[in-house]
């Protein structure tokens, strides 16, 4: 419990004035009745003189129905304020840290009370769990005395639970298509390197060493030349999927919409159900966060990965859906992932694509041999002419990266899915 | 970026920043009401102002200018105290003071005149305090406690030295009486003492 100010509400001020005032009107008119009216103002003056700002002694704790809820469990928070000093309290106002990113959905954290000594108040409210690990601030206490002239401010850490862990769960949802580049690991890509496989390739000259059972024995038994048939190999790719977590992408379409998802959280749920797909799919798949906070989980497979890599898309920092007060070096953050990219690895890149940067970071990791395929949660709205004028630069921005040849999912209101498909639809014709 | 930046923090001091993650992969049309702060002044403390204020303007009848000036300012103090402006009240109040002092100049009686100071700060307390209440803990906190506590206190602080003053008053009509002014000095200072 610390006193973070000593404020004078200044709300008697004046009072003393009147005093003199009703003083003077009594005098003029000869009559006492002023007089009396003035005493009283008198009174008020010198008991706001002699007040002094109170002393608290509270003891808060917070409660917590879980700690660790389910992304969009609602969780009921009760904060108990006892008043453990000598005296009344008069005039008490608790506002309790919800953290950032944390909605109240009923109730108020807030509450205004007096306590007798020993009393305890109760504030209830509900708050629903979003992603992330969200931390309590310390509850804002504001204690004024009788006449309210003083008025102390305090900063309380509760006792009991102060910290929120709301973990996604990595759903598969539709198999993001990959740009054809493979590492050497049967997979689900099809590539046109013949081989071992599912689909008809092509038809060689039988070479000694050939499985017999690639020999076509009909065909010999046609012509007597022996000729081996050769199928598409199938392979899997290393994906590195790179969620842009930079200031530039926490942006949403409307700001009176606290409770729309912005730039940032869509992306970052986007990579969660892209990872868990491309992991079903025998992909390996990495993670790391294209912003101030770092976190990287190098390419892999297996239950395990993905439970780290729920564990990071939930509770890292780098992938808050509150921007991050530390500074961002981009050409750092291009170098540091360059270095990461295991060779051959394609790279997928959840962007809202609201400045032209991310547009030019996409192409030069492109270049860099390591295809980007681009998804790209819409933040725009048409509302206003600078919502819309976003949106048009934002199209510029989506065929700048066409024209690169880089696969683009553009993703609207709809769900992922629908746009992976559409997008598949569109590269395949 | 013009149209599209909504910058989380712009709306997180009070904690109803948000943006979802998972869950609304499908379902990003949804939006709830997550303002948890409104402001606004309690109605509670409206109520208790309006009343306050209507006394003060009431006990003033008996002088027809200052009744006047009086409900003027009482309608001034409700308007002020719903649309949470500090100047309003202010202004409110001093007009039935004016009244208040007017009353008394045009030949009121003691009593009419200290129920209605009395009241008129009784009035300015609670209508602060209900300002401050919605500046600091909004409409939807439960604040009915605090402001019950703050009329009761403020109703308490002004009778007593009503109280004290009006015996004084009584006392000491006609010959100035060393008595009187005694116990208002004394009347005085047990508030100091008391409130120290």
């Amino acid at each position: 419990m610390s006193v973070v100010a000593d404020r004078e509400t200044e709300r008697w001020a004046g009072v003393a004035a009147i005093a003199l005032f009703a003083l003077a009107v009594a005098l003029v008119v000869s009559r006492p009745a002023p007089l009396l009216a003035g005493s009283l103002a008198v009174v008020v003056a010198a008991a706001v003189r002699f007040a002094s700002p109170p002393t608290p002694d509270l003891a808060v704790e917070r409660e917590l129905s879980t700690t660790e809820p389910a992304p969009d469990e609602p969780v009921s928070v009760t904060l108990s304020v006892r008043n453990d000093g000598d005296g009344t309290l008069p005039d008490l106002r608790v506002v309790d840290g919800v953290p950032d990113g944390v909605h109240v959905t009923a109730g108020s954290p807030r509450l205004g009370t007096a306590l007798r000594p020993g009393a305890t108040a109760r504030v209830e409210y509900t708050v629903r769990s979003v992603r992330g690990r969200h931390e309590f601030d310390p509850t804002t206490v504001l204690a004024r005395g009788y006449t309210g002239a003083h008025e102390r401010e305090l900063a309380v850490d509760p006792d009991g639970a102060d910290v929120l862990t709301a973990r996604p769960r990595l759903r598969a949802g539709e198999p993001l298509p990959l740009r054809a580049q493979t590492t050497p690991y049967v997979g689900r890509l099809a590539t046109d390197e013949p081989g071992d496989g599912v689909e008809f390739h092509s038809v060689r000259e039988y070479r000694a060493g050939d499985a017999l059972s690639r020999v076509d024995w009909r065909r010999v038994a046609r012509t007597g030349e022996f000729s081996t048939v050769q199928f598409r190999q199938e392979r899997a790719a290393s994906v590195v999927l790179v969620v842009d977590t930079r200031e530039e992408a926490h942006v949403a379409a409307s700001p009176d919409a606290p409770g729309g998802p912005n730039g940032v959280a869509r992306s970052v749920a986007a990579a969660g159900e892209a990872f868990a797909s491309l992991l079903a799919a025998g992909d390996r798949v990495g993670l790391t966060a294209f912003g101030p906070e770092d976190a990287w989980l190098a390419p892999g497979t297996g239950e395990a990965h993905r439970a780290r890599a729920a564990e990071l898309l939930g509770t890292r920092p780098a992938f808050s859906p509150v921007p991050s007060e530390e500074p961002f070096f981009a050409w750092l953050a291009v170098r540091r992932l360059r270095r990461r990219l295991p060779d051959g690895a394609q790279v997928v890149l959840f962007s809202p694509l609201a400045d032209d940067y991310v547009v030019e970071t996409a192409r030069r990791v492109d270049a860099y041999g390591h295809p980007v395929t681009v998804v790209s949660p819409d933040p725009t709205g048409e509302a206003t002419p600078g919502q819309r004028l976003a949106r048009i630069e934002r199209r510029f921005r989506l065929s700048a990266l066409r024209r690169a040849g880089i696969h683009v999912v553009d993703w609207g209101d709809e769900p992922l899915a629908t746009a992976v498909v559409d997008a598949r639809r569109r590269w395949s014709a | 970026m013009v149209g599209v930046s909504a910058d989380s923090r712009a709306a997180a001091p009070d904690g109803t920043e948000g943006s979802d993650g998972q869950s609304t992969l499908a379902a990003d049309g949804e939006r709830i009401d997550t303002a948890e702060f409104v402001a606004g002044v309690p109605t509670l403390s409206r109520a208790v102002t309006a009343t306050a204020a209507l006394v003060a303007a009431a006990a003033l009848t008996p002088v027809p200018i200052a009744a006047a000036a009086g409900f003027l300012g009482a309608v001034v103090v409700v308007v002020a105290v719903q649309r949470a402006a500090r100047r309003l009240l202010d202004a409110g109040v001093a007009a039935l003071v004016a009244g208040g002092l007017a009353a008394g100049a045009l030949g009121a009686g003691p009593e009419p005149l200290l129920v209605a100071v009395g009241a008129t700060l009784v009035a300015y307390d609670a209508g602060e305090t209900g300002i401050s209440i919605g500046e600091q803990l909004g409409r939807r906190a439960r604040s009915r406690r605090l402001v019950a506590a703050r009329a009761a206190t403020s109703v308490g602080l002004t009778a007593v030295p009503t109280a004290v003053a009006y015996g004084a008053f009584r006392l000491s009509t006609g010959a100035p009486s060393t008595a009187a002014v005694t116990l208002l000095v004394v009347g005085v200072l047990l508030v100091a003492v008391a409130l120290r």
